[in-house]
């Protein structure tokens, strides 16, 4: 085919600018080649990344989970889980030294919401604790800080001292000469989370803006 | 070492043309590049002369196209660039040649009369033979008169293939006779008539040419071997140089063969001189001009021939002197050559050319076969290459791909329990708002009022809404002192991130102390409304 040597010197030089050529541009495209076929290799290594995030987040997450789940899970009927719970703040009251008759007046259940998918809540109300300023701040640090699943939804606190230091019943005047502080009249309303038992969830709703 | 000075180049007239004569012979290879323009003016581009390798013994015709090919290579690689129309020289001696009168002027009637006539004149039938001629003269509108050469086309073949073994491309096959007659056109004196003899390695070749046109030819089949041989060591007739004088050998048994060497050129030389006469009733040869290996006589044109040809020989370089010997070459040497450069640049169509077209259509048409299937066989690999580079590239990205997918999956099982948990987490925190929680909203109010002289008598906290607070104090100093303390918790997005309310509304008025007995004692009457502040998904924002 090629008869001179300046002819086989060219048909050289052209075959290996081709091969450069082709198998530079090859190289060049190979990835976006690899990446057709194969699918986005870079679109999967940073969902890895991000996977790998959430397992450095993970073991914390999971503890979280699991004292919370904890919390939630409350077994038994409604009228079983209410009786838990009102255990739960007996002691929590006992903890305080408030587990004297007197000490609060009566602890009532109240409206259960499952508007939420995940949990319900159930509310109930402790009406006229009456404690010192130290207990109140004890029994509310008890009830919201110590429990992942409790909150006081609302707080109605009266000095039973008048402005002018009086104070009008005996017994109380006796609790306020043993505390030497004054005495403080409490009504809280606290909602409780609790999970719900099997079947008992409300159907998912999609989600729509309120 | 010092560059040699670049031969100038001779300044033609209009129609400067190159050609380039290239002389395939037993001894040597002779290739010459030359311009010529309209007006007859000519100047030698290049010469190359590549003596071949002498057989160490009597070869086959097979190991001289051989030994030629070989030369001729190494003689185009020397000579460089081909310039103009390539000539290639024919031998004489294995063409026919007839002068015939064929009554017409027309180019193609003459070819095929040419082909009837032919088989009265060679024992080959028409197919085996390739065959040209030489328009010598018109003689009247409808007869012409021609130099008829024919030649078997197994023996031109050999030829063309070598040239195209050797990345030579011919356009014309010429006669080297007729290369002879075109050399010494030019040292033509008047109307004499010229004989020229050419003194080659394998044959002599005789012609004689009158006004431009050769009249006579013929080869004589006494070679320089036949003389060479009983001369020990002689390679050529330059190696003569010593042995031979110009009353001949010295040494006794080489005078001998000598004789015998002249006797018979000089006999066939005598033969052909008849033959001519005969042939050109009236016609005398002028002048014998010896050229080809002559030129290398020791001591000169031998002198025994003359007894034979009656005329005396001279050896002349071609081209009337322009082709002068130098130390790589003789001029005689290169009469061919030269020639048929000459006929290349002057020559017309009616020019002989044996060039067997079917032949080289053919050999054509192979290499455009054989050019395809390289081309094939050369997209295949390129196809081969980039499928198989793509493939290898695609093979590697995509087990990385699945590897990866793979532990992908399993950190995604994991990863979907815990975003699960996160939900979860997040959705309780979300609920519970613990940052505007009850206890911190207390405590931080307790930590300001405790620092105040003042009565606190209720505070109501509900959350997400309102916090309430209502108390004494003295002076309208502590009341404001009380207000400020409180703004400071005001929810402030660059200075106070944290802050629990969102704004404060602050009362205060007079009122009497009650006290028993009574006394002209007042107290400022405060209350504080303080707008919740909640995280903006919280339920209680929402509420």
């Amino acid at each position: 085919m090629f008869k001179t040597k300046s002819e086989k010197l060219l048909a050289l030089v052209l075959l290996i600018t081709g091969l450069g050529l082709g198998g530079f541009t090859l190289f060049r495209n190979s990835d976006a080649l690899g990446s057709l076929v194969s699918g986005d290799t870079e679109e999967l290594i940073q969902s890895i990344d991000t996977s790998l995030e959430l397992q450095t987040m993970g073991i914390e997450i999971r503890e979280k989970y699991n004292a919370m789940k904890k919390e939630l899970t409350v077994e038994g009927t409604d009228s079983d889980q209410w009786l838990t719970i009102r255990q739960d703040i007996l002691n929590v009251f006992q903890k305080v030294g408030l587990s004297n008759a007197g000490d609060y007046q009566r602890i009532t259940l109240g409206d259960t919401d499952k508007s939420n998918e995940d949990f319900k809540i159930m509310t109930y109300s402790i009406e006229q604790i009456i404690c010192t300023s130290a207990q109140l701040g004890q029994l509310l640090y008890e009830l919201e800080k110590s429990s992942n699943v409790m909150e006081i939804i609302s707080c109605d606190v009266e000095n039973l001292f008048t402005d002018t230091g009086q104070l009008g019943n005996r017994q109380l005047q006796d609790r306020a000469n043993l505390f030497r502080t004054g005495l403080l009249s409490v009504n809280l309303e606290i909602a409780r989370l609790i999970e719900y038992r099997a079947g008992e969830a409300p159907k998912k709703r999609t989600r729509t803006t309120r | 070492m010092a560059r040699a000075p670049r031969k100038k180049a001779k300044k033609l007239g209009r129609g400067k043309r190159f050609a380039t004569g290239i002389d395939i012979g037993t001894y040597s290879i002779k290739i010459i590049t030359m311009a010529g323009d309209d007006a007859g003016a000519i100047d030698l581009a290049k010469v190359t002369v590549v003596p071949l390798v002498p057989p160490a013994k009597p070869e086959e015709q097979g190991q001289r196209l051989e030994r030629q090919r070989q030369g001729l290579k190494e003689a185009l690689k020397k000579h460089g660039k081909l310039m103009g129309k390539v000539v290639l020289g024919f031998p004489r001696q294995l063409a026919t040649t007839r002068y015939v009168n064929f009554p017409s002027s027309n180019r193609d009637e003459i070819r095929e009369m040419l082909v009837f006539d032919v088989e009265r004149h060679v024992p080959f039938a028409v197919d085996e033979l390739e065959m040209g001629y030489e328009k010598i003269a018109q003689l009247g509108d409808h007869e012409t008169r021609l130099l008829m050469v024919c030649a078997p086309r197994k023996e031109i073949i050999p030829y063309v293939e070598m040239a195209l073994e050797s990345g030579l491309s011919i356009d014309v096959l010429d006669l080297d006779v007729l290369g002879d007659c075109a050399a010494y056109k030019r040292s033509l004196r008047g109307n004499e008539t010229l004989g020229i003899v050419n003194f080659g390695r394998s044959s002599v070749n005789f012609s004689v040419f009158q006004n431009e046109i050769m009249i006579f030819s013929r080869s004589i089949p006494v070679p320089e071997t036949f003389l060479l041989s009983r001369f020990p060591g002689a390679k050529s007739l330059a190696d003569l140089r010593g042995r031979v004088t110009i009353h001949g050998p010295i040494q006794p048994m080489e005078k001998k063969h000598y004789e015998e060497w002249i006797l018979r050129l000089g006999t066939e030389l005598k033969r052909c001189i008849r033959a001519f006469e005969c042939e050109n009733t009236g016609r005398k040869i002028n002048r014998l001009i010896y050229c080809g290996g002559a030129a290398f006589f020791p001591a000169g044109p031998p002198q025994g021939l003359l007894k034979y040809t009656q005329i005396p020989p001279v050896v002349e370089p071609p081209l009337n002197g322009e082709l002068p010997s130098s130390s790589e070459y003789r001029g005689a040497e290169l009469s061919v050559a030269a020639g048929l450069a000459l006929r290349g640049i002057y020559g017309t169509p009616d020019s002989l050319n044996l060039i067997p077209r079917s032949y080289v259509e053919e050999q054509r048409q192979n290499q455009q076969s054989v050019f395809r299937k390289n081309m094939a066989i050369f997209v295949f690999m390129m196809i081969a290459l980039f499928g198989g580079t793509a493939y290898l590239k695609w093979h590697l990205n995509h087990s990385n791909y699945t590897q990866l997918n793979s532990f992908y999956q399993n950190l995604r099982k994991e990863a979907t329990e815990i975003n699960t948990m996160k939900n979860v987490v997040k959705n309780v925190e979300t609920y519970l708002d613990k940052q505007h929680s009850c206890t911190n909203v207390l405590t931080a109010v307790m930590k300001i009022l405790q620092t105040q002289r003042c009565y606190v008598s209720k505070i109501t906290f509900t959350k997400g809404r309102t916090l309430e607070i209502k108390g004494q104090v003295l002076t309208e100093a502590v009341f404001q002192e009380i207000s400020r303390e409180l703004n400071k918790l005001v929810f402030d997005e660059v200075n106070n991130p944290n802050g629990y309310f969102t704004y404060i509304y602050p009362r205060s008025s007079v009122k009497p102390l009650s006290l028993d007995p009574p006394q002209q004692l007042t107290v400022q009457e405060f209350e504080f409304t303080c707008s919740l502040k909640t995280s903006d998904t919280s339920p209680a924002a929402r509420r």
